[in-house]
């Protein structure tokens, strides 16, 4: 194997291009062109090419002169120029899952190249609509401040009985003998909610309810440790919240035993300023 | 302290003898905890104190007294405020304090200072930096109070395509808070997007996978000093100046340079110092048997393909017009230059050759392909192109 390409003193070098294949005769005769500069895709195979434009490093993103040691991800709605972090990544990962995507939005994610020194060239993806259809559960687990990893995802699919969405505020009003009440406002302003829902998921190809034992435990053991979790509704609801209690019943008439849980949440953090991710 | 009475007494005697005494201007007693203001009460009536001479004792009231009052008629100096004693304080002079900072950024990290002055030299209390969001004045990081007079602090994670607002807030050890304010836009390239993101949303956990492609980034390392030229060998490319050393590549995206000795291509656009020679590329393998080396030695270009060398074919120019006298030339491995006279000799069996010492090689530029099993080589001499 060519482990190694090595140029010599000496020299003022235009271009290097290595391929890892044998270039045809069209191929060769294209190169002779005495203003032909390699580029990327144009000749398949490309492995290199060091066209020394800005630096002597090759790179299929144009300007970009420092090497890469990691990735950062961010996102952003539609219409909106905030960049909202979505996570930060080693160089040789490719690719990220975010859990921070409410129904009913447009979002576009923009990756930049992490180098020592430089912000890097953004490239974005295409505005992409999201629409989910089921309410979901997401556990996380933080790693660090603000940084949480996706646990487990628990999709409410079936008989899912929201009640109402309450916005708690701090408001005490105190009657006086003027005409109008004395009002006291704080800074409370949270959600809570109770849910009912099948904790099992259907599944797509046969139809039938998956719904085990160790389902469930999961969920036992998640509530157990706190029950922090992301909540996100077909409205387009996301809310950081805690699972303040959960029961489960099982209808045992039933063949495949389907676990009903019920469970209330408080909205605890912000989402806005966190990053929730899987790799 | 005040009251709306004047309950508390402050002094008492007797009236003097004087002369000069009148229903309003009389003498008392040197008094000098006494000021104006204050009441003298006298028949138990009150009288308010408009002018009092400290070395004379003469008291004025601004209400007259119904007669001209007795000498040693008895009186009571009182007040119905007390006044601290009288002290000196220096009025501070506004601290100011100046951001510095860019108006564009490029770096992702860039380190902020600040600049504090008090004409009294009140040293800094405390200081805080605070970024925003321009547009949406979100706070995205602060400092909190930072109890020091070092105003400086570094932020690692300047987004493309943003502008920010940074606030220096200072205060002073006497209280007195100042601020500077800048904002700044983050400048960058004009982005390749060559291969953006690609999103697949997952409808089973309502997420969204964002997959992008690898930059295939390879490093150049030196081991020598380089440089890169402008405008060389025409305008509008630019090329690296390896003066000495190596420049090598053996790793692409991260990972080992790992191509088969049996297929590849290697495209190698080169200018040679006057009076080369040596090695110009070489592609080395584990096994150093397979090993590939391009140089050039007695103006001939040598091709070494894993274990055997050979002499490169023919060289052609770009332009058929150039090569010069005809078909015979084409068969000659030589570098030479047709501007430059050169001698001609016949061999014994008519072998012909070119020698061509006075040729300035670096006017010319070289196009080489290397492949497994063939180098082909072109010369091109921008000065005879036509632009």
């Amino acid at each position: 194997m060519i482990s190694k390409v090595r140029m010599f003193a000496e020299q003022k070098i235009d271009y290097m291009m290595l391929l890892n294949r044998v270039a045809n005769d069209s191929e060769i005769k294209t190169s002779e062109d005495p203003y032909w500069l390699p580029e990327w895709e144009q000749i398949p195979g490309t492995r290199i090419v060091a066209d020394y434009t800005d630096s002597l490093n090759s790179s299929i993103i144009k300007g970009l002169t420092d090497e890469i040691v990691g990735w950062i991800i961010y996102r952003r709605k539609k219409d909106e120029q905030v960049y909202h972090k979505v996570g930060e990544i080693d160089a040789d990962r490719f690719f990220i899952i975010d859990h921070l995507v409410a129904s009913d939005n447009t979002y576009a994610w923009t990756i930049v190249p992490k180098t020592e020194t430089k912000i890097g060239i953004s490239m974005e993806s295409e505005m992409t609509y999201v629409d989910w259809e089921y309410w979901t559960v997401t556990a996380i687990k933080e790693i660090e401040p603000n940084v949480y990893l996706a646990d487990r995802v628990w999709q409410l699919q079936m008989d899912v009985e929201a009640a109402a969405l309450t916005q708690n505020r701090n408001v005490v009003v105190a009657s006086t003998l003027s005409r109008y009440p004395k009002i006291v406002v704080g800074e409370n302003n949270f959600m809570t909610q109770n849910i009912t829902a099948k904790l099992g998921r259907i599944n797509k190809f046969n139809g039938k309810l998956e719904d085990d034992i160790e389902g469930l435990q999961e969920w036992y053991e998640w509530i157990a440790q706190g029950g922090y979790a992301i909540i996100k509704d077909p409205k387009g609801h996301i809310f950081g919240a805690i699972l303040t209690d959960s029961a489960t019943s099982i209808d045992y008439r039933i063949l495949d035993k389907p676990s009903t849980v019920q469970f209330s949440y408080t909205e605890t953090f912000s989402v806005d300023d966190i990053s929730v991710y899987e790799l | 302290m005040f009251e709306d009475l004047p309950s508390m007494m402050v002094a008492s005697g007797v009236v003097q003898k004087s002369d000069n005494n009148t229903t309003t201007t009389f003498k008392i007693r040197n008094h000098p905890q006494l000021e104006v203001g204050m009441f003298i009460t006298i028949n138990f009536v009150d009288y308010e104190i408009s002018g009092y001479n400290y070395d004379s004792g003469e008291v004025t009231v601004k209400t007259a007294l119904p007669a001209v009052p007795a000498e040693n008629t008895a009186y009571k100096i009182m007040t119905n405020f007390i006044a601290s004693p009288s002290f000196f304080f220096r009025a501070l002079k506004t601290p100011k304090v100046t951001l510095t900072a860019p108006s564009s950024l490029t770096s992702r990290v860039q380190k902020f200072v600040g600049t504090y002055t008090q004409e009294q030299h009140v040293p800094v209390r405390y200081h805080q930096f605070s970024l925003y969001a321009v547009g949406t004045e979100r706070l995205i990081i602060t400092t909190g109070r930072v109890y020091s007079s070092r105003l400086e602090w570094e932020y690692d994670g300047f987004t493309p395509d943003t502008t920010y607002r940074l606030e220096l807030l200072v205060e002073s050890q006497a209280g007195q808070e100042c601020s500077d304010v800048k904002e700044f836009a983050t400048a960058y390239p004009y982005p390749d997007l060559t291969a953006p993101p690609i999103v697949e949303l997952n409808e089973d956990d309502n997420s969204a996978r964002i997959t992008w492609r690898d930059d295939m980034q390879s490093v150049g390392i030196t081991t020598g000093e380089c440089e890169l030229v402008q405008d060389f060998p025409f305008k509008g490319t630019n090329s690296a100046w390896l003066k000495s050393g190596e420049l090598y590549y053996d790793q692409i995206a991260r990972r080992p340079l790992y191509v088969e000795e049996d297929s590849f291509t290697v495209f190698l656009s080169t200018c040679l110092a006057d009076k080369f020679d040596g090695d110009i590329i070489a592609l080395d393998s584990d096994d150093q048997e397979k090993a590939f080396c391009l140089r050039l030695h007695d103006y001939k270009f040598m091709y070494r393909m894993k274990d055997q060398e050979k002499q490169v074919g023919a060289i052609y120019d770009v332009f058929e017009d150039m090569i010069g006298p005809t078909k015979a030339i084409d068969d000659v491995c030589y570098v030479w230059n047709n501007d430059i006279p050169f001698d001609f000799k016949t061999a014994d069996g008519g072998e012909m050759y070119w020698r061509e010492n006075t040729t300035d090689l670096s006017g010319m530029q070289w196009k080489f392909v290397l492949m497994p099993t063939d180098c082909k080589v072109k010369r091109i001499i921008y000065s005879k192109l036509t632009p």
